[in-house]
C-alpha cells in the first residue's frame, strides 16, 4: 500500500473528500485515517441533542469518540486533521434497532437458521440471545448501509419470557464478541398476548389463554421470591456461622427470574394489545418491577397516560397493522401520540429487511404527527435509553462514542441514502457511487 | 378489451347513480400535471367529466357547472395501482376465518377466482388507499401450482364488486419454486420438485389443449351437415377448471408466473414458448440477470416487492436496483407490494428505487402508466389524458415521499373520502 496523501483524497467512489485543514500539516499517518482523528465538515447535524440541529456543522472525532460538535465557528479544526466534506448531507447519531432478530434468523430463512426462539417451555430466562447470534448473517453488513450502529437482539416471542437479549455494535469482523457492546446493562424478553397462548396452546399445553399467560408469569416470580428467601435465610444463617447451613441448589432459570424481580434485567417486553399492556403494567407493579420498553404496542395509544406513569418506551413501527388481531387496530399516529403523552417512543424494525431504511419509517411518524427533533431521537437517543446506553450513544455529543451515519440529504426523504457510517470512529460502511 | 363479464358492471355503475352525475364535470386547475404521457404539465388542469377525463392542458376555461378545485402548488397524478396484492382477501393473516387467499389444497385449482374471496367490506381497502394506491391487482396466495385467476379492482368502500371491477378475471395465475414444493412436498405429496412442478403444470396444460380440440372438433361437427340417420353431436362435458385453462391457452388471459429464482424464471418462459401462453413474469428477483432478454422477447414483468431480500433461499439474487436494471434494460414492468396491509407503501416502494437509480418519473410509471400496460388496461388507466379513467390524486408534495399529503383521490371522476377505519380509531382516541 502506497502511502496516501491527506489532501484531498477520495474515499474509495464516495466523493467524500478528504481534505486536511488549513494549515498544510505533516504528512498523516495513513494507518490513522480515518478511524483516529477526522472531522465531518459542513453537514446539517442532527444532535438527538438540547442542540437539535445544527447548519452547516462540525463534528470532530479524535480516538473512537466525539470530541466535539457545534457550528464552524465554534469547533476549530485542528492543523492537518483529515476532513470529510459533507456539505448538503446530514450527520446523525448512528441509529440504534431496539428489536432486531439479525443472527438468531439468519439470513437465508431456512429451518437450519432458526435459532430464535428456544420454544421449549414458556419460561426459558436462562437463554441468551448471544449463544445463536450467526454474526455472519448477511443481514449485517446491509444494516451498516442502512446507517445503524447498534441494535438489540431478541429472542422470539413464542415464550412468556424468551431469554436474555444481545446488545451488539455492528462491528466488522465476524466474531457476535467484537460485537458485543461492552458494559451495556442486561436486559431480558418477555412476550404477552397471542404468540406465547397461540404456540403452546396449539400443543394442547399452558399457556393457551391470556388469563394462562399471566397465572404461569406469576407462578414463576412467586417461586423466584421464593428461592430468592432461601438464599436470604441461607446467607444469614452462614453469616451467623451456622455450620448445617446449606445454600439452595443453584437453579439459572431461578436466578434468572430473581435478578428480574431485583432489576437487574431490563425489561424488553412484546404486546400489542391495550388489555395486555394493562395487564403488564399492572403485574409489573405487583412484583416492584419497571418496564423498560413496550415492544411492537400498537394500541399504546389508547393508554398512553398510563403508559407514561410507569416510565415505559414503546418500541413500535410507522405502520404495520392487521398481521393478527392483536394488531387490527394499529394506526400511523400511534407514536406521535404516545411522544405527546410523554412516552419515549422508538422506532423498531423487528425486520431484517426494514432496519435497512428506519428513516423512512420515522419519516412516516412525522407525517402522522411526531416533530422532527423527536422522529431523530425515535432512531437514536431514545432506543439508546431503552438499551441503556444513552449516556454512551444516542446523540451527538462530546464524550459519545463516534456512532455516526452520514446520509445523502434529507434523512426523512425516501429519495435518500447512507453514504457512509461508523462506529467507534471506524468507518464500517461507504457507499459505492460507481 | 373488456370482457363480457365486466358488462354487468357498467349496467350497475349507471344504474346506482343520478342520471345527471355522468355530466358532472370538475376541473382541476393551477397544478403540476404529472400525465405520465409526456412531460408534466406545470400550472396545468384536468377537467374531469362524469368518469372520464375529458381535456388536460394549461388554462383550460371552467365549463358552466363545473367545480373548480385550486391545486396551487399540488401534484396530479393518475392512482396508483399496485400489480399485486391480497387486498380483500386478507384482512387479518393469522385468523383462517378472515383470510381468503389460499386455496392451494390440491396442486391445481384454476377454476378460483378471487371475486368469489374478496371481501367488500374489508376495512383494508380504505387504508390501501391512505397514500394513492387507486386500484389494486387482487391475486390468490402462490401456495400452489395452479393458483387460479385474479381480478383488478378499485379501493372503492361500500360498492358491490362488480362496481370496483376494472379487469376480471385478469389473467390465471401459477407459481413456481418454493411455496408449492412446501405445501405438498412435506406431505410427501407431488409436487416435492421443480422438476415436479413443471410437471403438474404440462400435465394441466395438455388437459387444456385436449379439452380445446375436442371443443373445437365439436363446433365442427354442429357446422356441419347432419349425417342421415345421426342426431345432433354431443357437446363435451363442461369443466370449469379447464375452460379457465383452455382460455389461457387461447391467450384470451395472461398467465402470471411467480417466479423468482433464475431456473424458475427460465422454466416458465419454456413453458410459456411450449403452449404459446401470454406470459407476465411476477415476483422476478432474477429478472435482472436477464434482462435484456426480456425486453427483447417483450416479456412483461410485475416486479416486486421493491424492497426484496436475499431472505429466503430464491430470493438470493436479490438486489435493490433491480428496478433500475430492467429499466435501463428497456423491461415493461409495474411495481407491487405482494401485501395486503402493506399495499398503501407502494408509493415509497418506488420512492427507494429512486434512491437506487430508477429515474423518478420511470418510478412513477411502474406504478402507474407501466402497471396498467402490464396488466392489460393502458388503454383506460395509468395516464391522465383524454379518454382515460379519471381515477387521479391531488398531493401536496412529491407523490412518493411519506412527507407529503395526498389531499384528495378520485376515482372513475368521483371524489372519494380519504376516511378509513384508522382515521376514524384516531378520532376516537386523540383526545382521551
Amino acid at each position: 500500500m502506497g502511502r496516501r496523501a491527506p489532501r484531498t483524497t477520495t474515499l474509495l467512489g464516495l466523493g467524500l473528500v478528504v481534505a486536511a485543514a488549513a494549515p498544510p500539516a505533516s504528512p498523516q499517518d495513513p494507518a490513522r485515517l480515518p478511524s483516529d482523528e477526522f472531522a465531518v465538515v459542513g453537514a446539517a447535524l442532527e444532535t438527538a441533542s438540547p442542540r437539535g440541529r445544527i447548519e452547516d456543522g462540525v463534528v470532530l472525532v479524535r480516538g473512537g469518540r466525539i470530541a466535539a460538535v457545534g457550528t464552524r465557528a465554534e469547533v476549530p479544526l485542528p492543523a492537518g486533521i483529515p476532513v470529510v466534506e459533507a456539505r448538503g448531507r446530514t450527520l446523525l447519531p448512528g441509529i440504534v434497532d431496539p428489536h432486531s432478530h439479525m443472527g438468531v434468523y439468519s439470513w437465508p430463512g431456512v429451518e437450519a437458521n432458526s435459532d430464535g426462539n428456544e420454544a421449549t417451555d414458556p419460561l426459558r430466562p436462562e437463554v441468551r440471545a448471544v449463544d445463536s447470534v450467526n454474526a455472519e448473517d448477511p443481514a449485517f453488513p446491509l444494516a451498516r448501509a442502512g446507517g445503524v450502529t447498534t441494535v438489540m437482539v431478541l429472542p422470539g416471542s413464542a415464550n412468556l419470557i424468551g431469554g436474555q437479549a444481545a446488545i451488539l455494535k455492528l462491528r466488522e469482523g465476524g466474531t457476535v464478541d467484537a460485537m458485543r457492546f461492552e458494559g451495556a446493562p442486561a436486559s431480558m424478553k418477555m412476550a404477552f398476548g397471542e404468540n406465547p397462548k397461540r404456540v403452546y396452546g396449539e400443543r394442547n399445553a399452558a399457556p393457551s389463554t391470556r388469563m394462562g399467560n399471566l397465572a404461569l408469569l406469576r407462578r414463576a416470580f412467586v417461586e423466584a421470591r421464593d428461592y430468592g428467601a432461601a438464599q436470604d435465610r441461607y446467607e444469614a444463617k452462614a453469616a451467623k456461622g451456622e455450620k448445617d447451613a446449606e445454600p439452595p441448589e443453584k437453579d439459572l432459570r431461578k436466578e434468572a427470574l430473581l435478578d428480574m424481580l431485583r432489576g437487574r434485567f431490563r425489561l424488553q417486553v412484546h404486546c400489542y394489545t391495550r388489555s395486555d399492556i394493562l395487564s403488564l403494567l399492572s403485574l409489573a407493579d405487583e412484583f416492584g418491577m419497571k418496564v423498560a420498553a413496550i415492544h411492537h404496542a400498537l394500541d399504546a395509544y389508547k393508554c398512553r397516560r398510563a403508559i407514561a406513569a410507569h416510565g415505559a418506551a414503546v418500541c413500535t413501527w410507522a405502520d404495520w397493522w392487521g398481521f393478527k388481531i392483536e394488531a387490527w387496530d394499529g394506526i400511523p399516529e400511534n407514536a406521535a401520540l404516545c411522544q405527546a403523552a410523554g412516552v419515549r417512543v422508538c422506532v423498531h424494525s423487528d425486520s431484517s429487511e426494514q432496519v435497512q431504511r428506519l428513516w423512512i419509517e420515522a419519516a412516516k411518524m412525522m407525517a402522522a404527527g411526531l416533530p422532527r427533533p423527536e422522529a431523530v431521537k425515535a432512531l437514536t437517543l431514545n432506543p439508546a435509553w431503552v438499551l441503556g446506553v444513552d449516556s454512551r450513544i444516542g446523540s451527538l455529543e462530546a464524550g459519545k462514542d463516534a456512532d455516526l451515519a452520514l446520509f445523502s440529504g434529507d434523512p426523512f426523504s425516501v429519495f435518500t441514502r447512507v453514504d457512509a457510517t461508523w462506529i467507534d470512529g471506524k468507518r464500517v460502511f461507504e457507499r459505492d457511487r460507481r | 378489451m373488456r370482457p363480457a363479464s365486466a358488462l354487468p358492471a357498467l349496467l350497475l355503475l349507471a344504474a346506482s347513480l343520478p342520471a345527471r352525475a355522468e355530466e358532472t364535470k370538475v376541473l382541476l386547475r393551477n397544478a403540476t400535471v404529472l400525465t405520465m404521457a409526456g412531460d408534466p404539465i406545470p400550472e396545468g388542469c384536468v377537467l374531469i367529466s362524469g368518469s372520464k377525463i375529458v381535456s388536460v392542458g394549461r388554462a383550460l376555461p371552467a365549463p358552466d357547472g363545473a367545480t373548480v378545485v385550486d391545486c396551487t402548488g399540488r401534484f396530479v397524478v393518475p392512482g396508483f395501482i399496485d400489480a399485486g396484492t391480497g387486498v380483500g382477501l386478507v384482512d387479518i393473516d393469522l385468523v383462517k376465518a378472515a383470510n381468503d387467499a389460499d386455496e392451494g389444497v390440491v396442486p391445481s385449482t384454476p377454476a378460483v377466482d378471487v371475486r368469489d374471496g374478496i371481501n367488500i367490506e374489508s376495512p383494508v381497502f380504505g387504508v390501501t388507499r391512505s397514500h394513492g394506491v387507486t386500484t389494486v391487482l387482487v391475486m390468490p396466495q402462490a401456495t400452489n401450482v395452479m393458483n387460479g385467476r385474479g381480478a383488478l379492482v378499485h379501493c372503492l368502500d361500500g360498492a358491490p364488486l362488480a362496481e370496483r371491477v376494472v379487469l376480471a378475471p385478469s389473467g390465471l395465475h401459477v407459481s413456481f419454486g418454493e411455496p408449492a414444493k412446501e405445501r405438498f412436498g412435506k406431505k410427501d405429496q407431488a409436487p416435492a420438485t421443480r422438476m415436479g412442478i413443471a410437471a403438474v403444470l404440462r400435465k394441466e396444460l395438455e388437459r387444456g389443449r385436449d379439452y380445446r380440440e375436442k371443443k373445437r372438433r365439436y363446433g365442427e361437427r354442429k357446422a356441419a351437415p347432419p349425417k342421415e340417420g345421426e342426431g345432433p353431436p354431443e357437446p363435451p362435458a363442461t369443466d370449469p377448471d379447464l375452460e379457465v385453462i383452455a382460455s389461457a391457452l387461447a391467450g384470451e388471459i395472461p398467465v402470471f408466473a411467480r417466479a423468482e429464482r433464475l431456473d424458475d424464471i427460465r422454466t416458465a418462459l419454456r413453458i410459456a414458448g411450449e403452449f404459446h401462453l401470454r406470459l407476465v413474469l411476477l415476483g422476478a428477483t432474477d429478472a435482472w440477470k436477464i434482462a435484456k432478454e426480456l425486453a427483447e422477447r417483450k416479456v412483461p414483468v410485475v416486479y416486486g416487492p421493491a424492497t426484496g431480500q436475499p431472505e429466503t433461499m430464491e430470493t438470493l439474487g436479490a438486489r435493490m436496483d433491480a428496478p433500475r436494471i430492467l429499466h435501463d434494460a428497456g423491461v415493461l414492468f409495474g411495481l407491487m407490494t405482494g401485501d395486503a396491509h402493506n399495499s398503501r407503501n407502494l408509493p415509497y416502494q418506488a420512492g427507494i428505487a429512486v434512491s437506487w437509480g430508477l429515474p423518478e418519473a420511470d418510478a412513477l410509471a411502474a406504478i402507474t402508466r407501466d402497471a396498467a400496460r402490464v396488466l392489460g388496461v393502458g388503454d383506460r388507466l395509468g395516464t391522465l389524458e383524454p379518454g382515460k379513467e379519471a381515477t387521479l390524486c391531488v398531493f401536496r408534495g412529491s407523490p412518493l415521499e411519506p412527507l407529503s399529503r395526498l389531499e384528495r383521490m378520485y376515482i372513475r371522476g368521483r371524489e372519494v373520502p380519504l376516511r378509513n377505519r384508522q382515521t376514524e380509531l384516531y378520532e376516537k382516541w386523540k383526545d382521551r
